[in-house]
């Protein structure tokens, strides 16, 4: 079975299935129904709450961090795939490691769900004192994420020196003294393995005592202060980008039918790379010879170029255009395409203030299967490559 | 208003799981997709109610949804604003094999534009000039972003067996 069809297949088995909570939904609708008529007289009084809740939420949350870093003790232990390292606080050892099951998925370890071959992992510690005392101490660090995650529970805590948010709760069972919740999102560094930027994640710093649990909580709040962020907790660079009204012509090619102008220019509310052709949008329909796709910062940084392709075919031979925006040390851009030479442009607007600079081919035979395209440097050195159209020859139908 | 009513509830108790699920694979997102239904739905009420019904509700329904859509894809920080608060457990969609599981997976990863112009393609069955006219973009921006995921796709299954479609080549900028 092709890629189509499987799509098909799986897309189109949803519309026989039952929608989980499909029981109260007529009664939600009728609550969201009523809300409707009181919105304008309750936008007014909503705005003015709003202000004093800015007030009462966002001024305490700006003070410093009241946790107490952890005392350095004699050794540190990594928990990569909840994304932490900790500093064991001092007369403190791991009794045990608690084990789940995750996924390594393009170097990154992600929940079990469905992709590669699960492995076991270690996603969770238990803390005792060496001595003993406290008697019955114990802390365990666990990690909570899934969709329904609620952040009410950080509301009212605090914030850590790099701005997570923890607050404490109390205990839940008897001998618990309190659980910590401390706020710790999940950054994939490969974005597209995690299917977003960010994935919900709450660290569970949860302490009991049979005596003494005023100690306990202490070492819990170094405990607190104490994680380090490594692997997918720590935020990647984001990529430069520019305002969403900007508009820049960064340069013109071609001539006749096959003149272009690649730009950046918004459409929409967004702001996007677009080649237009002046002689399609003087003798063509209404809304033909622009083509605009919105700017995607993070691939451009990640793979050096961010490729499009134009079909010409209100022109004689009707080639494929590539174009597209590259990182701004990009000199030059080669596309390599099967059964043809690989051939190199390069790369312009550099004097236009953008974080970017822009390519496009000469023409290229439709139907053309590309390999790839490859940034190089101002030495022609490989400095990144995208595999853009993968599978599909270029103009084919979707 | 009663006869209406109830005609309407009738409609709803039909189109609800679809919306809601059309709304899912959109976002990607179960509380998503309901909240996205559940406006549409209130929208549809609304112009019911004025007795301007549409010929065809449940179409109308799902491209309100849509168009509610596209204006959620504007905003930069969706899933920023989506983290605070709570949001119902994962959802799939049914799958009978780890081969549609993991296509899911694949699909859910997209970044929205892309797998909004796959869904209404292959689930709606919608021609590139009807995405493009409900997404409010150029029929070639359309059609390189469906090449763009389907790519994407191909690279995150790792199938290189799997055939690309290699019918004629559309003439479309």
């Amino acid at each position: 079975m092709n890629l189509d069809a499987e799509l098909r297949e799986l897309l189109g088995r949803v519309d026989e299935a039952p929608w989980p909570g499909e029981a109260g939904a007529y009664d939600r609708f009728l609550r969201r129904r009523r809300r409707r008529g009181r919105v304008a007289v309750a936008t007014t009084a909503c705005l003015a709450l709003v202000a004093v809740l800015a007030g009462v939420v966002l001024v305490p949350r700006l003070r410093p961090s009241r946790v107490v870093p952890a005392v350095p003790g004699p050794g540190k232990v990594r928990v990569e795939s909840q994304g932490y390292e900790l500093q064991l606080p001092a007369g403190w050892k791991v009794e045990r490691e608690l084990m789940g099951t995750y996924t390594p998925v393009a170097g990154e370890m992600v929940p079990a769900t469905s992709i590669g071959v699960p492995r076991p992992a270690v996603v969770g510690l238990v803390l005792v004192p060496r001595s003993g005392r406290p008697k019955g101490a114990r802390i365990t660090i666990t990690t909570d994420r899934n969709e329904r995650l609620d952040y009410s529970v950080f509301q009212g805590g605090s914030r850590r020196a790099d701005g997570r948010e923890y607050r404490l709760h109390p205990g839940a069972s008897p001998g618990e003294v309190g659980r910590y919740a401390v706020m710790w999102l999940d950054f994939c560094s490969q974005r597209r393995s995690c299917g977003g930027p960010v994935w919900p994640r709450i660290l569970w710093v949860t302490g009991s005592a049979q005596a003494d649990g005023d100690r306990v909580l202490a070492v819990m709040k170094r405990i607190v202060g104490a994680l380090r962020p490594i692997t997918n907790s720590r935020r990647p660079p984001a990529p430069p980008t520019v305002p969403r009204s900007i508009e820049v012509l960064l340069g013109t090619g071609g001539s006749g039918r096959t003149a272009w102008e690649a730009r950046i220019e918004p459409l929409g509310g967004s702001s996007g790379f677009s080649m237009r052709f002046p002689w399609l949008q003087e003798h063509g329909k209404k809304g033909q010879g622009m083509h605009w796709e919105s700017l995607e910062p993070l691939d451009i940084q990640q793979q050096g170029t961010w490729t499009l392709m134009d079909c010409l075919f209100w022109s004689p031979g009707s080639g494929v255009l590539l174009s597209g925006l590259a990182r701004k040390e990009v000199a030059a851009v080669r596309f390599e395409l099967e059964g043809q030479a690989p051939a190199t442009v390069p790369t312009f607007g550099r004097d236009k203030g953008l974080p970017w600079v822009a390519y496009v081919s000469s023409m290229v035979p439709k139907s053309s299967l590309i390999h790839r395209v490859v940034a190089l440097d101002g030495a022609g050195r490989e400095i990144g490559e995208e595999h853009p159209f993968q599978g599909d020859r270029l103009c084919g139908p979707i | 208003m009663a006869v209406d009513d109830a005609e309407f509830r009738e409609f709803f108790a039909g189109e609800y799981a679809r919306l809601c699920w059309l709304g899912f694979l959109l976002t990607g997102s179960g509380a998503e997709g309901e909240e996205l239904a559940q406006e549409a739905l209130v929208r549809m009420w609304w112009r019911w109610r004025l007795g301007r019904r549409p010929a065809d509700p449940a179409r109308y329904a799902r491209r309100v949804l849509v168009n509610r859509q596209r204006s959620v894809l504007r905003r930069a920080a969706v899933e920023a604003r989506s983290l605070g608060r709570a949001r119902p457990a994962e959802l799939v969609p049914p799958a009978d094999s780890e081969r549609a599981m993991v296509l899911w997976e694949a699909v859910k990863a997209l970044p929205p534009r892309q797998r909004a112009v796959l869904v209404l393609r292959y689930k709606e069955d919608l021609t590139e000039a009807e995405v493009a006219r409900l997404l409010g973009l150029p029929v070639g921006t359309v059609k390189s972003t469906g090449h763009r995921a389907l790519a994407r796709l191909r690279q995150r299954l790792g199938s290189p067996d799997l055939d690309p479609a290699a019918s004629a080549p559309e003439e479309r900028p």
